[in-house]
């Protein structure tokens, strides 16, 4: 029979016996248990080893505040988790775990010697000890420090596992599902609001499941919760998720959740997802997050076997699990003398409660002899002896300050209560103000920022009878609040015990409190000592005496740290805690997977990647691509042995002596219509658009406010009132956004209408001196010949016997076409044309090369060849400013004196002394390379490639006056070299545009 | 075009739409494009309405969208061309794709990544709205059935969410 289990107790599966693994060994539970709950039935309280001191360390907590039983979760290859809470682990057959931070075993760790020189390793310790020598940092200090502290080891798998994420919409969102928590969820459930109610446990109702003798209406504590429980699940407005934590709260009530939704179940049963995210907006917010017990701060407090008495409790009454034969039970509160209680009543033999306070409520008084258990009032605790358990509880009588003889109790745990604290990590998520409660000796919660209700512990109140009223009020006022009035319901609460308590910083001792091991954080091995030491080596806010100690800074977020930190902080510096100060609590509450967070957006949607109509021909081709903005690009067509520059160079001369094709898709392109669409493309775009004929094209120049040229593209005219726009395919959406932004602000006035037609067409770039012969026979309805349609035209025909648009326009300074196709048929026209033009050996080419062909014209990219700091006269493209326009976006900027001013880098080419060195794009451009460093750089180079088409390297750049230097020598000094350029004009090829017509 | 099943209680068809329009026109004018278009365009933002073959939905206070089979499109065209007030009537037939996604899942898949609260959009309503980072177009067609408007280029992604998710 196992003498650590309670038959009459606890809420496990006793028919469902479960074998996991601990460290390589085998042990049993039952379903129901958590791997806590379930090592603690085997006798087992050492689990971990401590961050720095290596110190053996057991179970505190029943919960999520659990500072040292951390485990690692073996499940296979890309399942592998560190630092999970036993507390929180549910066990399933075949869980296997294993301790953390320990070498080579839990009960023998090597490191453990650091406990030893912990006088060496005191607050400050990195900043004090490892000053020097530098290179000592990099190569010892630090491997080794993270060697010897820290936590589990990461994963070196990618994670196997999935995750998801789901907007979630409701009336009311209810935080807790303790008696606060189910009370406020009834009253929201049944006035018809939708609800959901959320707890981070597997199983609903918080301490009701652990109370003991009050009863609700009639019934137990666990039987009101499990009948409660049973209600809304019978509702359909109501959505009950356990399992779950709601980790942050942002603005206008937006809390995210996430659900833990595979990690207690064996592999062969777990879902699709482990986790899921859910991004809930909830009207009104009820927070009952209750509260956390503080630990005592005495030397030896963190003794495998010293743990929170109500976590004992919970174990007890939940779990069935005996955590203990002979408790010691030390506090400074009512509630544990319950536990003491309950714990004798289920055939454990208390050997003692000892209180700080000298006076106690005598029905306490009496229970306790009625159990004969003994009482020492008026007492410390010094310190715990034991090695990886406790075996004994050092305790003292104090009086007038002065600590009396030491008594020495045998026993094999302390539940420890050094009182409790509200949770306000949620609230305190929604910059909500903490007020000091002086009564309670703690901060609750202030004014709050966002519509929510806080109820119960976490409002500081105590007792069943108080609580579920409170939880009743604010579910009734979220429900109100919500559009579902609602009055709150009354509870016949009997046999309550609000019990009341004090606070402490650490205890007075008879031993040296120099060399007390008192710690106020476990997860980061912080002891009472290093906080005074922290202050008195100048910390004054709370602050910095955490950054400086790291207490309340590991992953538990300082839930059982902050508060008692705090108060030896206070008394340190002799003020009153609210005047040192609360650190902010940060979401997330509790530790959340990367998995969670990222979710769906993973692997090819991580980001969104657009693709053209025609990007799936490219792939088939074994097409390179890059991205452009959102989308995928085909950036060059190697085939089978050419490496890029033998493809690009192909891909360019191809095009030039023949024909070849490219998918423009990409290219923004905006439909702007109605009476006053000349009159607002005027005052957009620099150019004059009055006299542009139908059907006719022109190259539009856009500039924002400030006179720097923001996107540019071909603008045809469709009609008197009708212009089809053009952008660059990065700029689209800024573009249309910016248009969209002046007409609904600035112009409402005019009559003229946007439409993005981007995806409506899929661009087929037809160019090259056979383009026309490629094209003619699929064209019906439009004489594309040179005299009806020359370069810069426009017209809406029919090709492929597709509703079509033509223009004739050159990227590239070469003949050809932009044919606009549907892009519902973009890939079958491609295909037509790519067959047709075989006979010509037709090219596809890509960005890379269009790069170059454009740049052999001199024609800019913008982004590439500007900056937002290049105005149109800078770009040599003064001849696209409308001269005679009464306004234009930009031009009064370009009035200015220093956008107007001589000797402003302008954009001119670089031709390189020796033609076959390719300058890096981005290089600094000095004029002269023998003066002393830091030199002054007179520009850059924006672009530069190798062109074919020239036999040579070509390049733009912008200089410090460079239109008037032409001619002038300038140098780019690079790692290996100096490279010697010439400034020249910005067009390298075909200066007449003799091949924009054929 | 491809149906698939994504998982029990939803699945998925991508289409091409037959004929498409936006419509923008002073509310005013409204009446003679309704007439223009042969149904009442409904004049409050996300309603829509159907008639034979057309459906119009309002977007915004001065935008609709219509929708007709393939091969009214030319007609619909000529019919508004006869206006004597100013409107923008642009082809937008082929500048999104139509997901439709049906099954007592369908509407929880659409939450996966719509912010939006779905309970509001009734049936016969159409909403402008994102799913993760694509705009997108939001018809409810009818319980357990939606219809996602999706930018083109934005299908691949959108469907993968979708069907990652299952």
């Amino acid at each position: 029979m196992n003498t650590h289990r309670c038959d009459t107790r606890g809420q496990i599966d006793r028919s469902k016996p479960v074998t996991f693994k601990f460290d390589g060994k085998d042990y049993q539970g039952y379903a129901g248990d958590t791997l806590a709950s379930a090592l603690l039935a085997n006798g087992v309280h050492l689990v971990g080893r401590s961050f720095k001191y290596h110190r053996p360390r057991g179970v505190v907590t029943a919960g999520s505040d659990e500072p040292n039983a951390l485990v690692e979760v073996h499940e296979g290859a890309g399942r592998f988790t560190p630092n999970t809470r036993m507390t929180l682990q549910e066990i399933y057959p075949g869980l296997t775990v294993t301790s953390q931070n320990r070498w080579p075993s839990l009960s023998f760790d090597g490191m453990a010697i650091n406990d030893r020189l912990y006088m060496m390793f005191s607050a400050g310790f990195y900043y004090k000890t490892f000053m020097w020598p530098q290179s000592f940092w990099k190569k010892v200090y630090e491997p080794v420090i993270r060697q010897a502290a820290g936590l589990g080891k990461p994963p070196t798998e990618n994670d196997s596992d999935n995750y998801t994420a789901s907007y979630l919409h409701c009336d009311v969102l209810v935080v807790g599902t303790g008696a606060a928590g189910l009370a406020a969820a009834l009253e929201a459930g049944r006035s018809g609001a939708r609800t959901v109610v959320v707890d981070e446990h597997a199983m609903a109702g918080g301490s009701l499941l652990a109370g003991e003798t009050t009863t609700i209406d009639g019934k137990s504590t666990a039987d009101w919760a499990c009948d409660t429980v049973a209600e809304l699940e019978g509702m359909e407005n109501v959505s009950l998720m356990t399992r779950t934590t709601a980790f942050g709260y942002y603005h206008e009530n937006f809390v995210a959740l996430v659900e833990r939704l595979s990690d207690h179940l064996p592999p062969e049963a777990k879902p699709k997802f482990r986790e899921k995210m859910w991004r809930v907006r909830a009207k009104e917010v009820v927070l009952a997050q209750g509260a956390l017990e503080r630990p005592l701060v005495f030397d030896g407090n963190d003794r495998p076997g010293v743990m929170l008495a109500s976590a004992a409790q919970t174990f007890l009454h939940r779990y069935g699990v005996k955590v203990c034969h002979a408790p010691a039970v030390a506090t400074s509160h009512d509630s544990a003398w319950r536990v003491a209680f309950s714990h004798h009543d289920a055939g454990m033999k208390p050997v003692a409660i000892i209180d700080t306070r000298a006076e106690v409520r005598t029905d306490l008084l009496d229970e306790a002899k009625r159990r004969g258990i003994p009482v020492r009032l008026s007492h410390t605790v010094v310190s715990t002896k034991g090695r990886l358990r406790v075996k004994s509880l050092h305790i003292a009588p104090v009086s007038g300050g002065k600590v009396g003889a030491v008594e020495r109790l045998s026993c094999d745990a302390v539940l420890m209560c050094g009182s409790w604290t509200p949770s306000l990590h949620l609230f305190s998520h929604t910059k909500g103000n903490l007020a000091w409660s002086d009564e309670l000796e703690s901060f609750l919660p202030g004014e709050k920022s966002e519509k929510c209700h806080i109820a119960g512990a976490g409002d500081g109140l105590w007792g069943f009878d108080a609580v579920l009223q409170s939880g009743a009020d604010a579910g009734a006022a979220a429900a109100s609040g919500a559009g579902f009035p609602m009055t709150a319901t009354s509870y016949a609460v009997e046999h309550d015990d609000a019990g009341t308590g004090v606070t402490h910083r650490e205890l007075p001792t008879s031993g040296n409190p120099g060399k007390a091991r008192a710690f106020t954080d476990f997860q980061n091995d912080v002891t009472a000592k290093d906080v005074r030491l922290a202050v008195r080596e100048g910390m004054r806010s709370i602050e910095h005496v955490k950054r400086y100690t790291t207490n309340g800074m590991a992953t538990d977020q300082g839930k059982l740290s902050n508060m008692n930190g705090l108060v030896v902080a206070a008394d340190a510096l002799a003020k009153e805690p609210p005047k040192v100060g609360l650190t902010t609590f940060r979401p997330p509450y509790s530790p959340t997977t990367f998995g969670t967070f990222t979710n769906l957006a993973r692997d090819e949607h991580f980001l969104v990647t657009r693709r053209t109509a025609i990007d799936n021909w490219a792939e088939e081709q074994g097409a390179v691509f890059e991205p452009v903005s959102l989308w995928r690009r085909a950036w060059y067509f190697p085939q089978p042995g050419e490496s890029m520059h033998d493809a690009v160079n192909r891909e360019c001369l191809a095009m030039r002596k023949s024909v070849g094709i490219f998918d423009a898709s990409t290219l923004g392109k905006i439909d702007v219509k109605g009476p006053d669409a000349v009159e607002f493309m005027n005052r957009m775009y620099t150019n004059p658009w009055a006299k542009l004929g139908v059907g006719r094209c022109r190259y539009g120049l856009l500039l924002g406010e400030d006179g720097y040229i923001r996107d540019d593209g071909i603008i045809g005219r469709l009609a008197e009132d009708h212009f089809h726009v053009t952008t660059t395919s990065g700029g689209a959406p800024m573009v249309m956004n910016m248009m969209e932004d002046y007409l609904q602000t600035e112009w409402p006035d005019l009559k003229v209408w946007l439409t993005s037609i981007t995806e409506q067409y899929s661009v087929i770039a037809l160019h090259g001196p056979n383009a026309r012969k490629v094209l003619e026979p699929f064209v019906e309805g439009l004489d594309i010949s040179e005299e009806a349609f020359p370069h810069m035209s426009v017209a809406d025909c029919t090709i492929c016997g597709l509703r079509a648009r033509l223009f004739r326009v050159s990227f590239t300074g070469e003949f050809g076409f932009e044919i606009n196709i549907p892009s519902s048929h973009g890939r079958e026209v491609w295909e037509t044309l790519m067959e047709a033009g075989k006979t010509y050996g037709i090219v596809p080419y890509g960005t890379e090369a269009l790069h170059v062909l454009r740049a052999d014209k001199g024609y800019i990219g913008v982004g590439q060849d500007t900056d937002g700091t290049v105005t149109p006269y800078d770009a040599g493209l003064g001849w696209a400013v409308g001269k005679k326009k009464p306004d234009f976006v930009g031009m009064r900027s370009l009035a200015r004196p220093d956008l107007a001013a001589e000797g402003r880098k302008q954009l001119v080419g670089l031709l390189t002394k020796d033609p076959k060195t390719v300058l890096e794009e981005g290089a600094q451009i000095v004029d002269d390379h023998n003066q002393p460093v830091p030199m002054k750089m007179t520009g850059h180079v924006t672009s530069s490639y190798w062109s074919p088409t020239v036999g040579r390297s070509i390049a733009m750049a912008l200089i410090e006056n460079g239109h008037a230097r032409l001619g002038e020598v300038v140098h780019i000094p690079m790692p290996d070299q100096v490279i010697e350029a010439e400034i020249t004009g910005a067009v390298f090829f075909d200066p007449d545009n003799t091949r924009l017509s054929a | 075009m491809m149906t698939q099943a994504l998982s029990e209680g939803l699945s998925l068809t991508v289409e091409e739409f037959g004929a498409k329009f936006s419509l923008r026109i002073n509310p005013d004018d409204l009446d003679t494009a309704s007439k223009a278009f042969g149904l009442a365009i409904p004049r409050a933002i996300n309603d829509g309405d159907i008639y034979g073959s057309r459906r119009a939905a309002c977007l915004g206070p001065d935008e609709w969208v219509l929708y007709a089979e393939a091969e009214e499109l030319s007609a619909i065209q000529n019919n508004f061309s006869c206006l004597s007030t100013p409107y923008a009537l642009v082809d937008v037939t082929a500048r999104e794709q139509r997901i439709f996604l049906s099954g007592v899942n369908a509407t929880a898949a659409i939450s996966v990544a719509c912010p939006l609260d779905l309970s509001v959009l009734n049936v016969g309503q159409s909403k402008r709205t994102v799913f993760d980072s694509a705009q997108i177009v939001l018809n409810h067609i009818a319980v357990n059935q939606w219809e996602l408007e999706v930018l083109r280029s934005f299908t691949p992604h959108v469907v993968g969410l979708l069907a990652q998710h299952g």
